[in-house]
């Protein structure tokens, strides 16, 4: 059976054969570009920074680019089925760390980190990777390990580029 | 006398037949992971005696639903006025019923498959960068109609009698006169239908947005299918509102004196067109339009599950405070209901609701 299937971030799409109603639903399908927002209920990770991880991890793979429009926090919360004022933090923090910012129109876009602000947010980000380093080496891991699993999730990460 | 009651008879045998087999089918139209208005996990352990219980179901909906038809044809001979005035409603009751209880086996099942480590309470969906739109064409067409029977009104108005009959009772005696006025002669199609096409093009645009099931195993299959869903339902909406001002027009072409008052009973077959198509779409599409793009492959593990049955009281209404959404999509059903905790969803309800009485009013003063 002739299959094609593209490869993202672990889920596999596609469509099996190739009659007209599924050449039909590729089309539908690659038309309907977008990006998936996992959130853990049961998890001690507040919602609204579960909502900003989500976010700036598809930053980080490219799928949203600078540019971008998201949906409005009304639109996401609807989408989500989760409380209006949790998708507003979740975005007020995401303005706040500089990844979106709001137009005239309150409407959200992905920014272009400029050179300037991204040495602001360097210290900040260095200081938290001591700190997850840290917690690494005082569990015990050792430092081959550590780069491995480095390396091997910037490699997950950039795979979306 | 006899005949309207024969009318409202033939009219509600084919509502009952129609309903009766879309209840009877029902279990095979919603989602495999949402039955009976309980949600299950995707990769469900007790998928077998599922489908059993949906058999059940479909073989004791569908020997109840053709004893409840003959008893009604049969018992119309002597007890007219109940019968066809009260039985539907008994039907209802009875559907109800059925379906609770087989709510109830559902839930039974779903507690003796759960285990409790592996399945964790998450929420996926797929965010698509841009938003679904709609050939604006849908929703002019209804409006080309309309501009047309006011045209027709209008060279037709100098023909329309000085005192114009606005009323019949039941026997077809007419009761109820206006003198000839812009008006009176465009009361049903200004004052109903414009209002009433607005209106619906509000819904419309609302229908477009509704969210789709959260799926943990195929979220994008689920945003693409549920979008092509709502546009069938904005078309068949639209259908509904070209239907409706059909019958406006049949109505006022009556009260024009362009057409003779035995075509009064036309106005209904437009609205009653319906019925069928609403069947035929909701089985070829299913719930939520999970039958749509069967070719769509979408896969993963799907262990996570939404627990929601909290919101959806009896699996059929809707009330969750913290969910922005005015329309959802029907637990058990196939379709749109409200979520009964937004303040909006009232207020839409209230003016569904106002527009027969909105009708009579209408006809009665004018």
């Amino acid at each position: 059976m002739g299959e094609s299937e593209t490869y993202d971030g672990g889920r596999r799409y596609g469509s099996t054969g190739h009659s007209e109603a599924n050449q039909y639903s590729k089309r539908v399908f690659k038309m309907n570009e977008g990006y998936i927002i996992t959130i853990d209920l049961t998890s001690s990770k507040p919602i609204y920074r579960q909502i900003a991880d989500n976010v700036i991890t598809q930053i980080a793979m490219g799928v949203l680019v600078p540019g971008d429009k998201l949906p409005s926090s009304r639109q996401l919360s609807t989408i989500l089925g989760i409380n209006y004022h949790t998708v507003n933090r979740a975005y007020s923090y995401l303005v706040q760390e500089g990844y979106v910012y709001l137009d005239r129109r309150k409407k959200v876009f992905v920014s272009d980190i400029p050179e300037g602000k991204r040495e602001k947010l360097n210290s900040e980000w260095v200081g938290k990777i001591r700190t997850l380093l840290s917690e690494a080496l005082s569990k015990g891991y050792d430092r081959a390990y550590i780069i491995d699993e480095i390396e091997s999730i910037l490699a997950e990460i950039n795979l979306g580029k | 006398m006899d005949m309207v009651l024969d009318f409202i008879f033939y009219t509600n045998l084919f509502v009952m037949i129609f309903i009766s087999a879309a209840y009877c089918i029902m279990p095979f139209l919603t989602l495999p992971y949402i039955q009976f208005g309980i949600r299950l996990p995707e990769t469900f352990s007790r998928e077998r005696e599922m489908g059993r219980l949906k058999i059940l179901y479909l073989v004791s909906a569908l020997i109840l639903s053709l004893s409840f038809i003959l008893l009604y044809i049969s018992l119309y001979r002597f007890i007219p006025v109940m019968v066809s005035i009260q039985f539907p409603i008994f039907q209802v009751i009875l559907v109800f019923v059925v379906y609770y209880f087989f709510r109830s086996r559902t839930r039974v099942l779903k507690k003796s498959a759960t285990q409790p480590d592996g399945v964790s309470q998450s929420v996926t969906a797929y965010v698509q960068k841009e938003e679904s739109k709609m050939s604006i064409l849908w929703y002019i067409i209804p409006w080309i109609e309309l501009s047309v029977f006011i045209l027709i009104g209008v060279w037709y108005y100098p023909n329309i009698p000085g005192t114009m009959t606005t009323h019949y009772n039941a026997g077809g005696q007419a009761n109820g006169y206006a003198l000839r006025s812009f008006v009176s002669a465009f009361s049903l199609l200004f004052f109903v239908g414009l209002p009433l096409l607005a209106f619906f093009d509000i819904l419309a645009i609302m229908f477009l947005r509704v969210r789709p099931f959260q799926s943990s195993s195929s979220p994008r299959k689920s945003v693409i299918q549920m979008h092509g869903f709502n546009k069938l339902m904005i078309k068949i909406l639209m259908s509904i509102a070209s239907s409706v001002l059909l019958t406006l027009f049949i109505s006022s072409a009556v009260m024009w004196h362009l057409l003779g008052v035995q075509y009064v009973f036309l106005s209904v077959v437009p609205v009653l067109g319906v019925l069928p198509v609403v069947l035929f779409v909701s089985i070829r599409a299913g719930q939520g339009g999970w039958k749509l793009y069967p070719g769509l492959r979408e896969s993963s593990d799907g262990i996570a599950i939404r627990e929601d049955d909290k919101y959806w009281w009896g699996g059929v209404i809707y009330h969750n405070k913290d969910d922005s959404s005015i329309f959802v999509p029907k637990r058990y059903g196939v379709g749109y209901t409200f979520n009964y905790a937004h303040p909006v969803a009232w207020v839409i309800l209230a003016s569904l609701l106002s527009v027969p009485f909105f009708i009579l009013f209408t006809i009665r003063f004018w």
